[in-house]
């Protein structure tokens, strides 16, 4: 008799766990075919708000969702390669190459591009707004030992900013202390750099969606030389490799993003008044 | 703030309450058996306890992760960034810490009745139903520890989940994109939810757990 309460109580627990775990796999879309298609983008593609803006009207012309994870390209080439994701939106040329050599993408389109340039304290300590170029700016920044905070996180931004660094003839594992590396996102990244005072890279959509909240730093420096142009590709994933990957959709969504109307929506996006992305349809899918 | 804030409650509440219910289902029984010493080889038992009894959900959330990716062991099954993929994740980090409460509570419950239960004559059985009678509050408090370890864990969630919009956002994961972005304002209020939650959570089971008491 003793024994009634604690089984009654075990039965409705167990009862309880099996009715949200179902509820859990219907949530999960476990065992069905996903109608959705699942990207790896860059936090700059999110925190623009141009996906918010670009999706919408995918699934309007062609009834496919597209659900988004948002990280570095490092991550979301990575999410790829594992199959956790049917397609990527990415910027890092490189990475993208070595990428695509590996075999793990079925072709590229080139989207758009924006630039990067380079934000700093407001007293600008190492006078980097008299640069002329990007990586004049860097080496004034590496001379002064000015605070900068790099992204280290095998983004696209941080690939563009060593490349910087190794144009203009310096090497980041030989820096001080005042190289600082944060292993986040732009975001993140430039709310450091404006509460320590710092310098660092960014992609001009982030800041310009950004910087009402960065009293402390300003733009120092902002080029037109093929280094701080950022390209933006769409990768969709090999399903030879991950069998799981829809590609016809990501590859009808790689197509859709160089079509007049998501290229018009490109051109027309603006952050706060400024249009950041430049409108660059090309490619092979 | 990119979301629908109710859903993102209801999701969060969901997660957390499931994985707690699959964890109390693991976690109390077996409590109970190694409290009473009814399991042998107790002490290496204990020992592996104890250690995840401090596991890191960040840890938790990294394994659940290699373990769902298509490219994992468990990765036909498509869970990764999912709800029920968060689920999991939280039941490695809850379940150890119910187990480790309900364990110790009918441990020492037992040791201070179990002289007087034998000498008013108890059997086994009886003994049994008498200990865990004594021991309900704590276990009670074991859950209630175990769902507040849940609904405020972010690591774990995080990493499995990936907060994708209307799928996986659940309120921890809300604020730290929401101060990513600089919108604190809204990190705040959905901090408040969170507070409130948990307040009313606690509250409830507080209530419960006097009413076992009585």
């Amino acid at each position: 008799m003793h024994f009634d309460a604690p089984r009654r109580v075990l039965a409705i627990l167990v009862a309880l766990v099996i009715v949200l775990v179902a509820v859990g796999a219907l949530l999960s879309n476990v065992g069905t075919t996903r109608a959705f298609i699942l990207m790896a983008t860059t936090t700059s593609t999110r925190d623009t708000g141009l996906l918010s803006v670009l999706l919408p009207g995918f699934q309007e012309d062609t009834g496919i969702e597209v659900r988004y994870v948002a990280v570095g390209t490092g991550q979301a080439l990575d999410a790829g390669r594992r199959g956790d994701v049917d397609v990527v939106m990415v910027h890092a040329p490189p990475l993208e190459d070595r990428f695509l050599a590996e075999g793990h993408g079925v072709c590229r389109n080139a989207l758009m591009f924006n630039r990067f340039i380079i934000v700093g304290p407001v007293a600008d300590p190492a006078n980097v707004a008299a640069a002329s170029s990007a990586v004049e700016a860097f080496q004034r920044i590496a001379q002064n030992q000015s605070r900068f905070e790099s992204r280290a996180d095998n983004s696209g931004t941080h690939v563009k900013e060593l490349e910087i660094w190794n144009l203009a003839g310096l090497n980041v594992s030989s820096f001080g202390v005042w190289y600082e590396r944060t292993s986040q996102g732009m975001g993140a990244t430039l709310t450091i750099a404006n509460e320590r005072d710092a310098y660092t890279l960014s992609d001009d959509g982030t800041w310009f969606a950004r910087e009402g909240a960065l009293p402390f730093l300003r733009t120092l420096y902002v080029g037109s030389e093929p280094v701080v142009r950022n390209d933006y590709s769409i990768i969709p994933v090999n399903p030879a490799i991950h069998p799981t990957i829809q590609v016809e959709k990501a590859v009808a969504f790689a197509r859709w993003l160089v079509g007049v109307r998501a290229q018009g929506v490109i051109a027309s996006f603006a952050v706060n008044g400024h249009r950041i992305f430049t409108p660059n349809p090309g490619g092979n899918c | 703030m990119a979301g629908d804030i109710v859903e993102i409650t209801l999701l969060s509440l969901f997660v957390s309450g499931t994985s707690t219910l699959v964890a109390t289902a693991i976690a109390v029984p077996l409590g109970i058996a190694l409290g009473l010493r009814e399991v042998g080889s107790q002490r290496l038992l204990r020992n592996i306890l104890f250690t995840l009894y401090g596991l890191p959900p960040v840890l938790a959330g990294l394994l659940v992760f290699l373990l769902l990716s298509r490219g994992g062991p468990l990765g036909f099954l498509g869970l990764l960034f999912t709800p029920l993929g968060m689920v999991i994740a939280q039941v490695v980090v809850v379940t150890p810490i119910v187990l480790g409460i309900t364990m110790s509570v009918v441990a020492t419950v037992e040791a201070k009745i179990k002289d007087t239960s034998v000498v008013l004559g108890a059997d086994s059985g009886q003994l049994r139903a008498t200990v865990m009678r004594e021991a309900a509050a704590g276990i009670l408090t074991a859950v209630m520890v175990g769902f507040g370890r849940a609904i405020s864990e972010v690591g774990a969630v995080f990493i499995v989940g990936r907060h994708i919009e209307g799928q996986t956002q659940v309120l921890t994961t809300t604020i730290i994109t929401d101060i990513e972005q600089a919108a604190y304002a809204d990190a705040i209020a959905i901090g408040i939810i969170l507070l409130l939650i948990a307040g009313l959570v606690y509250s409830l089971l507080y209530r419960l757990q006097e009413r076992t008491l009585q």
